[in-house]
Parts: C-alpha cells; structure tokens; sequence
C-alpha cells in the first residue's frame, strides 16, 4: 500500500521534517545601538574618523577643510581686521569675534533654505560661544576675527555642530591668531540608560537626549554646553565625563595634524 | 552679555561681596529675589501669564502668552513626522521699554538666544507636556501652540522668570474642544474625518502634564564663585552663565552655557548641577502654591477686571 510519504528513489526526496524559511526581522537602529552593534561597525564610545586638511582657501588668513564621516564642512578665518559689521561696538580693550555658519541648500536629506534662517543664527551663536573663551581677545583690541563656516554635507545635527567647531579652531591657528588652546567639541546620544558617542543623523532621529560638549583640554576648561532631554542628574555627569574623555582623544589627533603641518 | 559699562572699583567691590556670600542687595549667593506672578492677563490669548522677578515696579518682567493656531500635516516636516502629535513654536522678544540697551536692534541676537533657549526646555518631550493631546485627526489636523515671550522689564537674569512665566501660562491654558467626526463624502463615496470646533466658551480642556515643565536656575559665574538671579551689575562682571533647567522631580531637562567670556571647569559644572537639583523642585513648590492662590483670589470673583489687577501687582 502506497502512503502519501512513498519512498520514491527516482525522484529527489523532500526531507521528512521542515521548518519554514527563518527571516531575519529588520532591527531598530535604537536596538542595535544600545547592544553595542551600530551601523558602520563603531563602538559606543568610538567618534568617526577625522579627515584634517588647512589653507584650502588661499584669500583669507587661515581655512581648514574637515571631514568626519559623511561629514564635510569647510571654514575660512579672516582678521584681526578693523570692525565691518555696521553698529558693532568697537571695544578698546577687546577684540571682537564674529562667527557665521550657513548651511548649504543640500547639506541635508531635505531642502529647505528659508526655515534654516534662524537655526544657522543660533549655531553661529554656538559657534561664538564655544571659540570665545580660547582666543585671546585682549590681544586684538579694536579689531574683530571673522570665522566663516560652510556645511558641505551634514550627517547628524549636533554632529554638525561638533565637526563645524573643530572645524573653525583648526582654521583660527592656520590663521596664527593667539589662542590659549585648541577647542575640541564632542557630541554625544542618550540611548536609554547608555551614552553613545557622535551619532548619525539616523542615530540622532531616535535619540532620548543629547549633549554638545565643547572642552579646552590642557586648561581643563568648559567653553560650551548643551544638554537637551530628560535625564537624571548622574546619567547627565556620566555623559559630561565621557564626552570629555572622548574630547582628550580628538584633542591629541588635532595637535598632531597641526604640529605635522607646521 | 554685558550690557552696561562697569568701572573696575564697582567691579572688586561686587566680586568681594561675592566671595563673602553677601550681595549688593543684601541676599546671599543662592537666593532668589521674590516671584510676582499673574495668570490670564491677556484676554486675546488661550492662556498667559506675566512674572515679575525684584520689587515692585522695578526688577524683570516677562509677559508669555500663548496662541492655538490648527495646522495641517504635512508629511517631511520633522518635528510632526510621527503624525499623532501637535507642536510648540516659541518666540521672545525684546521691547525696548525693558532698557536703554534693548534699543534697536541690539536686542536681537539676545532674544534668539532666549527663543532657542525656551524651545529646548518646552519644545520637546522634556517638558512632560502630553503632545498627543495636541493632535486632532493624526496624519491630517494638529493643534500648533505659539508661545510669545515679551520682555518688559529689565533688571538682571532674564532667564529664570522667562521659564516660569512660561510655566504659569501654560497652567492658565485652556484649548477649545474639538469634535472629531466621519464624514462620507456624496461623489466619491470614501469616508473621511472631518473635525469642528465647538462654539460654547465654557466647553474648554486643560493642556495635560503642565505640571512636568521645568523651571530654570541660570547661574553666573564670578571670579571663583557663582550665583543665581544676578543684578545687572553682576551680569556685567560675570565671565560666564549656565542655565540648568529640571522639573518637580529634580529631572534636568536642559544644560546651556551662555557667555563667551571664559569656560568653567568640569567639576564646577557638576557642582551646578547638584546644586540646581536641590533648588529647582523647592521652587517648583513655590511656584505651584502661589497659582493656587490665584485660582482660589479667581473663583471668589469679587476681584476687580484684568487690567487693574495688571497694575496692582506690578
């Protein structure tokens, strides 16, 4: 008698067990964060790979050129020079620091020119507020330096920020201005209880807070801060250290691209 | 920011009080000035509030008022992607009135910075406020709060009174309910949701989890000391501002430094923020008990029109 499972050697025989076809569930990238697995293979703690070039622009004083990923992001330093800017407050005893950011119209996934308007303005504020401290401005009394940064492609908004600083500090000793030390800036994700150190814009869309650290390393100084989302008073110190540890890191790279092309 | 030029005498005068924990006015360092706050000042307005931090009529005083506009979706915009959220928008200006310094357009750069500032702390889901209460149909209608801050006075620490303002109007908001309902189109035969705002003035809602904004403590740095809610004069020889702000629980909710003078170091932030920890809640306390008085000084009615009370307080 024949059963529906007859041995039939002419023929290739399905095996007599089966299981369906196991497919693998696409991961959050939060998930796959958190176990420690991001999408370019980075550790947790681990900031992309810096790209550092100086005099780019032959016009102005000093220019860098800086890529950090998809990153890329251009600067020129023009100055000391006399005051430009109509109805600034020329100081005697101060020089004056004029920072400007622009992105441009496709530096990011979507365009969009007019909304930017005071986004860029604040950056630029950001900018002014994280490099002031490390300049010595008592040198340059009546005279203002003038740091143009230009996104060329963005990856990451906060990342932005942290590459357009190191960016223009770069370009400020290219232009030998004086400087107490060299501004590094970390950007760092909170991913529930964990930080994650310079996230992608992908990483950053599902991010619970954030930390843009800007940190002069020799003199231990703070030059700027931002913390954006709810945490608890220890995870945000935890996130303030590692974002300084990480900072010392960046901090002996710049130095040593800078001491090389002396 | 230093507004106002400051001699070198009047500056070591200041930073000794300072390191003695004694200031000008008599306070020590971590001590505020009295809060004055009115809710529902402004009658064009869903809600609103204005706070007056120092003496009467002088001291600063910010005005917030908040405006429901409904918005469609529209799919690429970032902060709406989900679809079943509305959105807060913040703006602050400047008047003039506030101090001869504001005049033109100096105050500009100054009121972005507090524009952008406000946006983080309240904007965001930090500010525990229930953002999906704001949207109507998702992926088509949503309510869109505007918060306009206006600065009227001017005496040092423009930060702390603008948050809880913010805070107090946000108590004071009341949105229009709305009624949501399928509609079955007559040509095409597809259903669709179509919502209408109901006319009665007393069918209106509460904004839920108002409770969770956070309130902020901007500390200015002197020398090798900090304090909190500065004078004008302390802002001028100040070198640097941190802006720490967290909400009943003791939650921080958003760090910024201000200031382009010097840097601070790493453990001094730390300390900030413990310090801001133990502060922020009592204030919050504070803050809750004096808008409970308000609600009660209100259900009694006996009160005199908006106007008069405006001025009787400030």
């Amino acid at each position: 008698m024949f059963s529906s499972r007859a041995f039939d050697n002419r023929l290739v025989n399905v095996p007599e067990q089966s299981i369906p076809p196991f497919l693998e569930e696409p991961k959050s990238i939060k998930d796959s964060v958190i176990n420690n697995s991001r999408l370019d293979g980075r550790d947790q703690v681990t900031p992309r790979l810096l790209f550092i070039k100086t005099g780019l622009v032959d016009k102005a004083h000093g220019s860098a050129y800086l890529e950090q990923g998809k990153i890329k992001i251009s600067c020129a330093v023009y100055g000391p020079r006399p005051v430009v800017k109509a109805g600034a407050v020329i100081s005697a005893t101060t020089g004056n620091l004029e920072c400007e950011f622009s992105f441009s119209s496709f530096s990011s996934s979507w365009r969009t020119v007019k909304q930017r308007d005071t986004e860029e303005k604040e950056i630029s504020q950001i900018l002014t507020q994280a490099l002031g401290p490390s300049i010595c401005l008592h040198m340059f009394p009546k005279s203002s330096i003038d740091v143009y940064v230009t996104v060329i492609e963005s990856d990451g908004r906060l990342a932005t920020i942290a590459a357009a600083i190191k960016c223009a500090t770069i370009a400020l000793v290219d232009a030998s201005i004086d400087m107490f030390d060299v501004v590094t800036c970390v950007s760092a994700s909170l991913f529930n209880n964990s930080w994650v150190i310079d996230c992608t814009q992908a990483e950053e869309n599902e991010e619970d807070s954030s930390i843009l650290l800007s940190y002069m390393v020799s003199s231990q100084e703070i030059t700027n801060v931002i913390q954006t989302g709810k945490t608890s008073i220890e995870l945000s110190q935890n996130g303030l250290n590692l974002c300084v540890d990480v900072g010392s890191k960046i901090y002996q790279a710049m130095c040593q691209y800078l001491s090389k092309s002396l | 920011m230093s507004f106002s030029p400051i001699s070198i005498s009047e500056t070591d005068y200041i930073s000794k009080g300072i390191e003695k924990n004694f200031r000008l006015d008599g306070r020590e360092n971590l001590m505020y000035r009295d809060f004055t706050v009115v809710t529902g000042v402004v009658s064009q307005t869903y809600g609103s509030a204005r706070c007056r931090l120092g003496h009467l009529g002088k001291g600063s005083d910010v005005l917030v008022g908040i405006k429901a506009e409904i918005a469609n979706w529209t799919p690429g915009d970032p902060e709406t992607e989900a679809g079943d959220i509305g959105k807060i928008v913040c703006n602050v200006e400047i008047s003039p009135i506030a101090a001869q310094f504001f005049v033109g357009r100096s105050s500009e750069e100054f009121a972005l910075e507090l524009s952008h500032l406000l946006t983080r702390a309240i904007s965001g889901p930090q500010s525990g406020l229930d953002f999906k209460q704001l949207c109507i149909i998702p992926k088509q209608a949503y309510w869109v709060l505007y918060v306009d801050a206006l600065v009227l006075g001017y005496d040092g620490n423009l930060i702390d009174p603008l948050l809880y303002a913010t805070r107090a109007a946000f108590s004071d908001l009341l949105l229009p309910k709305v009624i949501v309902e399928s509609v079955l189109d007559e040509d095409t035969k597809v259903e669709h949701q179509a919502f209408e705002i109901l006319d009665d003035p007393s069918a209106v809602q509460t904004l839920n989890g108002w409770e969770n904004i956070p309130l902020a403590a901007t500390f200015y740095i002197v020398g090798k000391r900090y304090v909190i809610d500065c004078s004008v004069d302390e802002e001028a020889i100040s070198s640097a501002r941190v802006t720490v702000t967290a909400n009943q629980n003791g939650e921080i909710c958003s760090v910024q430094k201000g200031n382009f003078k010097t840097g601070l170091s790493p453990s001094l932030l730390g300390e900030i923020l413990t310090i801001s920890k133990k502060l922020l809640p009592s204030l919050v306390l504070s803050q809750n008990a004096k808008l409970e008085q308000l609600n009660l000084a209100k259900s009694d009615s006996s009160a005199p029109e908006t106007s008069f009370t405006f001025l009787n307080f400030f």
